[in-house]
């Protein structure tokens, strides 16, 4: 197959998220696709598999012009998707999955016979064994995953994007997908791969477009690119003044200080040091335990092991109610699913996470509660009709302003910052910077964790950069940059595979 | 800045309606009701009503908390029927019928907690643990009374004034009604356990990040509930002057389908006390109407059922 996509514009309301953007895949191409969270990738796909629409633009396969109305049509023109999420059924044995929608027919019956055959024939030429008639969730993720792509090949597909395939795996389900890759190229199949592991794409890829702020910067061979220029390429931005002048506060006391924290199966072995008046940065990959990390400092979860000191005393955070009487404060990481009532009022929303200090003797104090709400939604600049209104109506920048707004009515000591500026607007980014520092400028400690350099470098003071659960790194934000930090999240140069 | 208009009348009647779909219902039903027949409207059948809504009305109150924390209690009707014959079985080895009463209740709020337990620390589901707790209880009552109801408790003492008694002219299970009626708004509008009640059913990982104690509160609200059983089950002990082990089949769904017609989401997070008393007396009226009516009993369940559906679809609707 051979695919183009001219010239695509695509809007989300008044937001442009794709800008002009040819992309092109070759007939018997693995193609690699590049770009920072943000950058448009998963919305160049979504118009592919025809989740969503383009604005303007035009897509041809084989040079006729296609238009994709939903995903069942982009199937039948052989394009398939193997999501970062698999889409199986756990519960349901693997033959089922495979045939789940398209099962064959004989008379009024699911010709299970058929099914089988073809399932065979498909787990033969891939070169894999599985057993058809067990529960999927049976299988790990890597086998899960080899299904799917089992599934998308008895569709036919000749176009299949795999989405970030190596996230969950081990080094061992890596190898076995990438052998049922080389069975793919030798099939004749084009591949779209999308993947932040700078290595993996050097050793499959033929060609690598890559995306920057909604646009192409550049599509080339691979065979003309090297790590730096690649890294170059996908984080060419201009600082600007998106991030303000540094207040010049001198880290004081120090407020929190972890000595070989571990959990199992997500991080392990992590010293930090955390003062007064200081920003410290979090950078990893997914899955590389920095959540994780944040949510068993919270008390959300519990260290297996481990020393925890606050303001110099060892502490063990058992609850996160006693995480806020020790003075943390945890803006998390998904505001709609844990950070947010979304159905309740900003009112209410600040209100349930700040009950001790607005009630006395188990009541609600509903006057002191109207005037404390708005002094802290009026601190972080909230616009909205007024705090009556329901958070699901405010755009993504306001919600996670109220998010803001309700832990700074702790009054923290230390606020964990996990991904703050996720799918916000630029000027809500840059309120949200500009409160940060005044923050620091108050001698908060503040614990930023984001996956956008760009932001580390322009807000911390010091970068702790974890991988797989293990800290890489620890530097001091002078004279650095993004390719420093990138090396030690994706492992770099020394990146091996068993 | 976007500009805040005021809202013109007809808005602001559009919203109170909108608001207000049960009440708005509640009223136009007693209209049908008075013009279809008259007696409907004497004062005598009012209060008699009013009566008949008691029982529900009390265990749908703590079913309402419940259903805002996100749960379900399958095991009220049960729970009933055992706590009256706690109650039956202490008057009938001599206990002064008070001392009798507080034994119900606090077995009522003891089965709550249980089940508030298997909820919280033992992670099951609301639904199934309140299955068990149903059919169990049952099992438990008919073990106690040997199958046999219990009856004439006497015309002296609590236990005759709680079901059979009037203030004045007004019967006393419709003032207890009105008095848990205030107790339950105050409670969930006013207190930092109610607005915990909230924040549990409209997010629950987001109060426990926002450090409440989920789980000490969910058995808080099982307790309550199992409590409102109990004073449902006393007073209906004392109106029929009987405890009779299949007491209170069928009236979780009553108490539910009052709950829901009251406004409130099965998902959790949103509900009111006000909305789940109109609720009771909405089949409270559909009930004693149709029994004006003479319509036959048969008919009498499957407007009830339709009343439901219709109310939850023109809630949705807005």
């Amino acid at each position: 197959m051979h695919l183009k996509m001219q010239s695509i514009d695509k809007f989300f309301g008044p937001v442009q998220v794709l800008t002009n953007v040819d992309f092109e895949v070759k007939p018997n191409e693995f193609h690699a696709l590049i770009g920072e969270n943000g950058a448009g990738k998963s919305t160049l796909v979504k118009i592919l598999t025809g989740i969503e629409h383009q604005t303007s633009g035009d897509v041809f396969i084989d040079d006729a012009p296609v238009h994709f109305k939903n995903v069942l049509e982009a199937e039948k023109m052989g394009i398939s998707i193997v999501n970062q999420e698999l889409n199986l059924f756990p519960e349901m044995t693997v033959l089922e999955n495979l045939f789940i929608c398209k099962e064959p027919v004989k008379g009024l019956f699911i010709d299970a016979d058929e099914e089988r055959r073809r399932a065979a024939e498909v787990f033969k030429r891939l070169g894999i064994n599985v057993n058809l008639d067990v529960p999927v969730k049976t299988y790990s993720v890597g086998i899960q995953q080899l299904i799917e792509i089992a599934k998308s090949l008895l569709e036919e597909a000749k176009l299949i994007i795999l989405d970030e395939p190596t996230s969950a795996l081990t080094n061992k389900e890596i190898s076995q997908l990438f052998d049922v890759l080389k069975v793919l190229k030798k099939e004749g199949k084009s591949i779209v791969y999308i993947s932040h592991r700078l290595p993996e794409i050097f050793e499959l890829c033929d060609s690598i477009s890559i995306l920057r702020d909604g646009a192409l910067v550049v599509r080339e061979d691979i065979a003309k690119m090297n790590f730096e220029s690649v890294i170059k390429n996908m984080v060419g931005y201009e600082l600007g003044n998106l991030f303000p002048d540094k207040p010049t506060v001198k880290p004081g006391v120090c407020l929190m200080e972890a000595k070989s924290l571990a959990r199992a199966g997500e991080f392990n072995d992590i010293s930090f040091k955390l003062h007064a008046g200081e920003i410290i940065g979090f950078a990893g990959l997914i899955g590389a335990g920095r959540t994780e990390l944040m949510n068993a400092l919270f008390g959300v979860t519990r260290f297996d092991s481990g020393h925890l000191e606050i303001d110099g005393n060892p502490v063990e955070i058992k609850s996160v109610a006693q995480a806020k009487k020790l003075g943390l404060g945890y803006v998390t990481e998904n505001r709609k699913e844990e950070g947010l009532f979304l159905d309740e009022s900003i009112t209410n929303n600040v209100l349930y996470n700040n009950l001790k200090a607005l009630s006395q003797y188990g009541f609600v104090d509903d006057k002191k509660t109207e005037s404390f709400v708005d002094t802290y939604t009026q601190e972080v600049q909230v616009k909205s009709h007024s705090n009556a209104q329901q958070i699901h109506q405010l755009s993504g920048g306001n919600q996670q302003k109220v998010v803001l707004a309700k832990w700074l009515a702790t009054h923290p000591k230390i606020l964990i910052l996990d991904e703050p500026t996720r799918g916000i607007d630029v000027k809500s980014k840059k309120q949200i910077y500009d409160l940060i520092f005044k923050l620091k400028a108050q001698n908060y400690g503040v614990i930023l964790v984001s996956s956008e350099l760009v932001e580390l470098l322009g807000v911390a003071d010091r970068i702790y950069v974890l991988r797989e659960g293990q800290l890489m790194k620890e530097m001091a934000n002078q004279n650095i940059k993004d390719e420093d930090i990138m090396v030690h999240m994706m492992g770099g140069n020394t990146y091996a595979r068993g | 800045m976007q500009e805040v208009k005021t809202p013109s009348f007809q808005e602001k009647a559009l919203e109170f309606v909108k608001q207000n779909i049960p009440l708005i219902g509640l009223i136009m039903l007693i209209i049908v009701m008075g013009i279809l027949s008259p007696a409907f409207l004497s004062s005598f059948n009012i209060l008699s009503v009013m009566r008949q809504a008691s029982i529900n009305g009390l265990i749908a109150f703590g079913m309402t908390i419940v259903i805002i924390s996100g749960g379900i209690d399958l095991s009220v009707g049960s729970s009933l029927a055992f706590s009256g014959m706690v109650a039956a079985l202490l008057m009938q080895a001599g206990i002064p019928s008070s001392i009798a009463i507080l034994g119900a209740l606090t077995a009522g709020a003891l089965v709550g907690m249980l089940i508030g337990l298997l909820i919280s620390k033992g992670k099951l589901p609301p639904f199934i643990a309140t299955l068990g707790g149903m059919i169990s209880l049952r099992g438990m009552t008919l073990i106690l009374s040997n199958g046999v109801p219990i009856s004439r408790f006497g015309d002296e003492g609590l236990i005759a004034w709680i079901g059979r008694g009037y203030v004045w002219f007004i019967p006393a299970p419709v003032v207890i009604l009105f008095v848990m009626f205030a107790v339950f708004s105050v409670i969930l509008k006013k207190t930092v356990f109610g607005k915990h009640v909230y924040a549990i059913g409209g997010n629950e990982k987001g109060a426990l990040l926002s450090g409440i104690n989920v789980e000490r509160n969910k058995i808080f609200i099982y307790m309550i509930s199992g409590f409102m059983s109990a004073l449902a089950a006393v007073i209906l002990t004392s109106r029929v002057n009987s405890a009779v082990p299949t007491a209170g089949e069928m009236y979780e769904l009553y108490a539910i389908a009052a709950v829901v017609i009251g406004g409130a989401s099965l998902s959790g997070g949103k509900g009111r006390a006000s909305g789940t008393i109109i609720g009771a007396f909405i089949i409270a009226i559909i009930n004693n109407g149709l029994n004006l009516l003479g319509v036959s009993a048969y008919i009498q369940q499957l407007v009830t059922g339709l009343i439901i559906i219709i109310a939850v679809i023109a809630d949705r609707k807005k």
